[in-house]
């Protein structure tokens, strides 16, 4: 092993890096509460940061965090490595984040302006820029808006994002064109209102 | 940090856009939460019943098994149930040959058995009798005169 030309730097900081997240994933499938600690701190922003970005109100999101991180680990046996243990918990989240969002959806359409009162109190910083992007999201259909969030907030790319949704790269290249493109239209629409 | 295309960037102001946009922090007491929540899950699973409750919530692609299999079963029978009505109503309208029935067999009521004969045979049997034996059909005898009765030299004018 000594006689083996010396690795470059940066891929073997790579490999061992791999190589101790599959040691933490191993240890957390067996309960180790110190490795799920490691991965819980590693991955709580970034579940956080997208159920916000989706849900918009923090409670609701903070609820949902806490959800998908425990459902993470205790499914964690099922996880069966043939991802990035991040791409498999962007997915956990993204599908309990749209359910909550689609079963909201449904109950404010049944019950009317409940939930709009509610989300209006929240988070307090709401500039134009924050309010307009916001709306211009939101009019988005849903898949655009979810390749749009990935990449824009969470820098993942074209194959991450793939992985995630379970597409193929070409789609997501396409749907996210598509998405650059209607987001810019319906950002020109408003600033041409106001 | 993943390459970014240059024909996937926004304009200048909706990527400024993007990047102010901030997220509130986790509250403080997340962490907390969690454990207390997780520990809490873990007690769920130990145990015989832990294990049972673990097998029944094992989902494929974040459904769970048994839901899948009911469903699979529900979508089964209603494809069943669609194909029978269908060939029910696709079949021709024509009336199947009858075939010829047998005769149907008359039961003999009392009424019907209750000929002259044996009328007579119970009005001796009330009695505690046995009724008297058939007589026998004589053999007609033949007759001098042809069998032609006459009262002609009788004393009483019979014969």
């Amino acid at each position: 092993m000594a006689k083996l030309l010396p690795l470059p730097h940066a891929l073997a900081r790579r490999l061992a890096r791999n190589s101790h997240e599959r040691d933490l994933l191993r240890r957390a499938q067996n309960g180790d509460r110190e490795a799920v600690a490691v991965l819980l701190g590693r991955h709580r922003e970034a579940v956080g940061r997208l159920c916000f970005q989706i849900l918009r109100e923090r409670e609701r999101a903070e609820d949902a965090a806490q959800e998908i991180l425990l459902r993470a680990f205790e499914k964690m046996p099922q996880f069966r490595g043939e991802s990035e243990f991040s791409t498999w918990l962007y997915r956990v989240a993204l599908n309990h984040c749209l359910e909550i969002k689609r079963t909201s959806t449904r109950r404010e359409s049944l019950f009317g302006g409940e939930e709009e009162a509610r989300s209006t109190a929240d988070f307090s910083p709401r500039s134009d820029t924050r309010m307009a992007l916001e709306t211009a999201l939101d009019a988005l259909p849903e898949p655009l808006q979810i390749v749009l969030v990935l990449r824009q907030w969470h820098d993942q790319s074209y194959e991450q994002i793939g992985a995630i949704l379970n597409l193929p790269t070409g789609t997501v290249k396409s749907r996210l064109h598509q998405a650059r493109r209607e987001f810019c239209r319906i950002w020109e629409a408003q600033n041409a209102e106001n | 940090m993943p390459k970014i295309d240059a024909e996937d960037e926004l304009p200048p102001d909706i990527a400024a856009a993007f990047d102010q946009y901030q997220t509130p922090p986790l509250s403080r007491d997340f962490e907390a939460k969690f454990w207390a929540q997780f520990e809490a899950r873990r007690g769920r699973y130990r145990g015989f019943a832990g294990f049972l409750r673990r097998l029944w919530e094992i989902e494929i692609e974040g459904v769970a098994v048994w839901r899948l299999a009911a469903s699979t079963f529900s979508g089964g029978a209603a494809c069943a149930l669609f194909l029978g009505c269908f060939a029910l109503f696709a079949m021709p309208a024509e009336t199947p040959r009858v075939l010829p029935l047998p005769t149907t067999p008359v039961p003999e009521t009392p009424r019907m058995a209750f000929d002259a004969r044996a009328f007579y045979a119970r009005e001796w049997e009330e009695f505690g009798l046995t009724p008297p034996p058939k007589i026998a059909p004589t053999k007609r005898q033949k007759l001098e005169n042809g069998g032609e009765i006459s009262c002609v030299g009788s004393e009483n004018g019979w014969v």
